[in-house]
């Protein structure tokens, strides 16, 4: 009868503790949707990979290593980038850049709003007794705001902190509706978020849809080579949906192929939250490292667009909480500058601009995330 | 806390936001010159 309850006997209190952050994640996902479908697979993951003897993950039992099935996952899809980069073609398929081709002057904002980055990879530097450069580097890109950039980049640098950056990365992008709008209020006055922007929807041709994906790739290839998969892939996928002669597949990129690849991802991701690994002082200090790159980040594309308007003749002005949908997290932050600008005046539609900053928050995120790979060294 | 580890991470900030306003920037003009080569 022993063998019912010994692993219950060698359970410890930071295998409890994740079983509990196990449920957390579950019910943030059930009960507020905050990204179910990451968030769901993480913490049931995370129950699996932190029960005592887990065969879910590899053992060594009787001095014989017995492979756990979590492992293979990670070691084949993960560890080798697969996952996140082909989840990248499903993210590429779905989106529809028409707004920014419309008004590609938002494309600015995307590169304003990935100071949270950069600006946390400094703050992290402050710690070197916790974080080298690299790990600093992996816990920088959380302002990415873009989950599978996160973990391409974490992976990259091999940092033994993937598992807290990762659960940082999708948390704060379920949050940006809390996140973001008191940090906009904070750095706006009234009268700025009130101002109107007339949106001229000028039409976009089918060939210019069909080049844009092309000549992005090329040009974030040439900049940043080492992450061109990153870009390639989000762009392969974007040219798929609107080349118009692979309806078919576009379909299923956004929608089949993408939730396949996610629920994969949830579940696999989860052997980084293993109990010894995860719970440390430094897991705290990253969640908070990861606040501070969505705060930073919101507060980059806002200022930015505050120093454009000094030199905007008055009528042309940018409402400033544009400025903050540079953050990648499409499509909540576009929804959360949208709903504000309503909440401030019934009549101010702000949504296609806002969309225009957010897709360009996606292509700057991903460039972003070359850049670090290529500033600093593994 | 080491701020020196600080003061020496600031370059690559700089460099990093500098070569995503270049690379943006250039992907900006590309934009442009789509829209007006392509116009229908």
């Amino acid at each position: 009868m022993e063998i019912l309850y010994q692993s219950l006997l060698l359970i410890t209190w930071k295998q409890v503790l994740m079983l509990i952050i196990g449920g957390i994640l579950i019910w943030l996902a059930i009960k507020k949707e905050m990204e179910p479908a990451l968030l769901l697979p993480m913490g049931f993951g995370a129950i699996l990979v932190n029960l005592p003897l887990s065969g879910a993950i590899t053992q060594i039992y009787g001095g014989t290593a017995e492979i756990g099935i979590i492992d293979v996952l990670f070691n084949s899809t993960i560890a080798n980038e697969l996952l996140p980069l082909l989840l990248f073609i499903g993210i590429g398929a779905m989106i529809d850049f028409g707004p920014l081709l419309s008004n590609p002057k938002m494309l600015l904002f995307g590169a304003a709003a990935q100071f949270g980055i950069f600006m946390t990879l400094s703050l992290a530097s402050l710690f070197p007794q916790w974080f080298t450069l690299q790990d600093a580097a992996a816990i920088g890109i959380i302002g990415a705001a873009d989950g599978p950039t996160s973990i391409f980049v974490a992976n990259y640098f091999g940092t033994r902190y993937a598992g807290a950056i990762y659960v940082a990365a999708y948390s704060y992008m379920a949050l940006v509706p809390i996140i973001q709008p008191p940090v906009i209020r904070a750095i706006t006055t009234r009268k700025e978020r009130l101002i109107r922007m007339e949106y001229v929807s000028g039409s976009v041709s089918k060939t210019a849809k069909i080049l844009f994906p092309i000549i992005i790739t090329v040009i974030a290839g040439l900049a940043a080579p080492r992450s061109v998969s990153l870009v390639g892939f989000l762009m392969f996928g974007n040219l798929i949906r609107e080349c118009g002669v692979l309806s078919r597949l576009s379909e299923t990129a956004q929608n089949s192929f993408a939730n396949i690849v996610t629920l994969l991802l949830g579940i696999t991701i989860s052997t980084k939250m293993q109990a010894e690994m995860f719970i440390s002082f430094s897991t705290i200090l990253i969640m908070c490292l990861g606040l501070f790159a969505f705060i930073f980040d919101t507060v980059g594309g806002v200022l930015f667009a505050k120093l454009i308007n000094l030199f905007l003749p008055e009528g042309k002005k940018i409402n400033p909480m544009v400025g903050a949908c540079g953050i990648s997290a499409f499509p909540m932050s576009a929804r959360v500058v949208h709903k504000m600008g309503l909440k401030e005046d019934p009549h101010n539609f702000l949504l296609m601009h806002a969309v225009g900053a957010n897709v360009s928050g996606q292509i700057a995120s991903v460039i972003a995330g070359g850049l670090i790979i290529a500033l600093v060294a593994r | 806390m080491d701020f020196q580890s600080f003061l020496s991470s600031l370059p690559i900030m700089g460099y990093g936001m500098a070569g995503i306003f270049i690379v943006i920037g250039v992907i900006y003009l590309a934009v442009a010159a789509l829209k007006r080569i392509s116009k229908e």
